[in-house]
């Protein structure tokens, strides 16, 4: 059994929220209550629940960009709050959306600035970008101004920035949103050849069907707490029996079961 | 050599992406213009120093000081609204560092409005203009463009964990004007308020420059040289010391992407 690449126990964020304007109340949030688990080299782990269940405070733990209240969360074996500049030149992110890239540079200008920002060599950056360009399928188009892409051709250029330091571990929180079912398709590909290439994945999606062709294994996360983690053929079996059911569910059956039941630990 | 190429990489992505914006396209080549007239026409019947000091330099470091305060508070908002913050927040480089190419970015573009503003006034108001001690002159200008650096780094770190950048910006640019004695001598102003003026570069800057016009020497303004010195070591000793401590805060507080 390989070690663990991220392991989280025990992991609490609470937020703190005003409410009123003049006599203002402070009010603890807590999105995740203690949440436990561990993902594997070259996995792809997929995280899924409704909004507002804890899916990104996760992500942006685990991407040192959120300080945890309580528990642990290791990337590498390292803390993701406190050991971070060993984690970040090891890893990259895709937040679902158009965003992330500076609208008013061309492809290729997005990508040498953010080689530069990653430590990648000069030497280094002219064959690596245009690789990745190649990849992705936009260097026909390097030079156009970004604003001028569709929203598929910006999801693939934030695939190509996240792979400019070649990370171990990428995460993606919902990378698939609002894309065209040829544009999907194409991403599932990408993170499936990463995968390949023994990338470790996370996940997440609101897309059932993509979780299921995607992911080893699943992680369902509900007001802060995980409910489930299994396989994907796993999640289904423990739905089919606790149905009592002759048939087996797909995924999506299973989750809308799973996020039903009331006070699972 | 990494992080000065980041560095460069990042003054050179601000450059160009700064002047595709309408506000900053203002700020750079409208207000220089703008303020050179006015300033121009105020000081029409001053003496020929008097119209040195205040519309000429007057007029150019009043614009480089907008384009300093509109830089370091909004460009950390508008990476919040791009939705690149989080990832230059955490690029293996190093945040401060490209912080400070985004701000040296906008200062060369500052240095060229003051460039414009000099042009107009003195293109269109045919005066003459009175530069005492050129060495000291470029020596004020040099410091000062140092300071504004310094000042933009620090509001940047300031901000980065604020999201009412904006407001403070648009509450820190026209007192600066006043405060500094970029637009009428400091002694005008009230001696409480002036010795608060001393806390902020730009009046050392301003001090160093009029002795110039004035054809003072090096040796007679070096009291000023070293409190710039001082005062933009001070600045940037801050900045950096703030950028440790939001490093931490802005992820325990939540506050990173918060518009």
């Amino acid at each position: 059994m390989k070690n663990p690449i991220i392991t989280v126990q025990s992991l609490k964020r609470t937020y703190l929220t005003h409410i009123g304007l003049l006599n203002k109340e402070k009010k603890l949030v807590e999105a995740l209550k203690g949440i436990d688990f561990e993902v594997y080299p070259g996995e792809i782990f997929g995280l899924l629940g409704p909004n507002g269940a804890g899916k990104t405070t996760t992500i942006k733990i685990l991407t040192t960009l959120l300080a945890p209240s309580s528990g642990q969360a290791k990337v590498f074996g390292f803390k993701a709050f406190g050991e971070e500049k060993k984690i970040r030149p090891r890893i990259n992110f895709i937040f679902g959306g158009e965003r992330s890239l500076y609208w008013r540079l061309s492809g290729l200008d997005n990508l040498k600035y953010f080689a530069d920002i990653y430590k990648i060599p000069r030497k280094k950056q002219t064959e690596l970008i245009d690789d990745l360009l190649k990849e992705v399928g936009l260097y026909d188009v390097r030079k156009r101004k970004v604003e001028t892409y569709s929203k598929g051709m910006k999801q693939k250029l934030q695939i190509a920035r996240a792979l400019l330091n070649d990370p171990e571990i990428i995460f993606l929180d919902e990378p698939s949103i609002g894309l065209d079912p040829v544009a999907a398709r194409t991403l599932k590909n990408m993170i499936r050849a990463l995968s390949e290439k023994g990338k470790t994945v996370l996940l997440t999606t609101h897309y059932m069907q993509e979780a299921e062709e995607l992911c080893h294994r699943i992680a369902v996360i509900n007001h802060g707490q995980i409910i489930a983690l299994d396989t994907v053929e796993g999640l289904k079996n423990r739905v089919k029996n606790e149905q009592n059911s002759s048939q087996m569910p797909n995924l999506e059956d299973a989750y809308i079961h799973l996020i039903s039941e009331p006070n699972i630990a | 050599m990494s992080t000065i190429n980041a560095v460069i990489a990042s003054a050179s992505q601000q450059f160009k992406t700064s002047i595709g914006r309408p506000m900053f396209r203002f700020c750079v080549i409208g207000q220089p213009i703008l303020f050179g007239l006015i300033l121009g026409m105020i000081y029409l019947e001053k003496s020929n120093i008097d119209f040195t000091l205040f519309a000429v330099f007057g007029s150019g470091l009043s614009t480089f000081w907008s384009s300093i305060c509109f830089s370091s508070a909004s460009d950390i908002h508008r990476e919040r609204w791009y939705g690149t913050l989080e990832t230059i927040y955490s690029a293996p480089v190093g945040f401060k560092w490209i912080v400070l190419g985004k701000i040296i970015g906008n200062s060369i573009w500052g240095v060229f409005s003051i460039g414009l503003s000099f042009s107009v006034v003195v293109l269109l108001f045919q005066r003459q203009i009175i530069i005492g001690n050129l060495s000291l002159l470029l020596v004020g200008l040099f410091l000062m463009t140092l300071s504004l650096i310094a000042i933009g780094y620090l509001f940047a770190a300031l901000f980065t964990l604020s999201r009412n950048a904006r407001i403070m910006m648009n509450f820190m640019e026209y007192p600066v004007y006043i405060l500094c004695g970029i637009l009428f001598p400091l002694e005008q102003l009230p001696l409480l308020i002036r010795s608060f003026a001393y806390v902020l570069s730009p009046t050392w800057a301003v001090k160093i420059i009029h002795l110039a016009v004035s054809g003072s020497s090096l040796f007679s303004a070096i009291n000023y040289i070293v409190g710039l010195v001082v005062i933009t070591i001070i600045y940037g000793v801050l900045a950096v010391y703030f950028f440790e401590k939001i490093d931490v805060k802005c992820r325990v507080e939540a506050t990173l992407e918060v518009y």
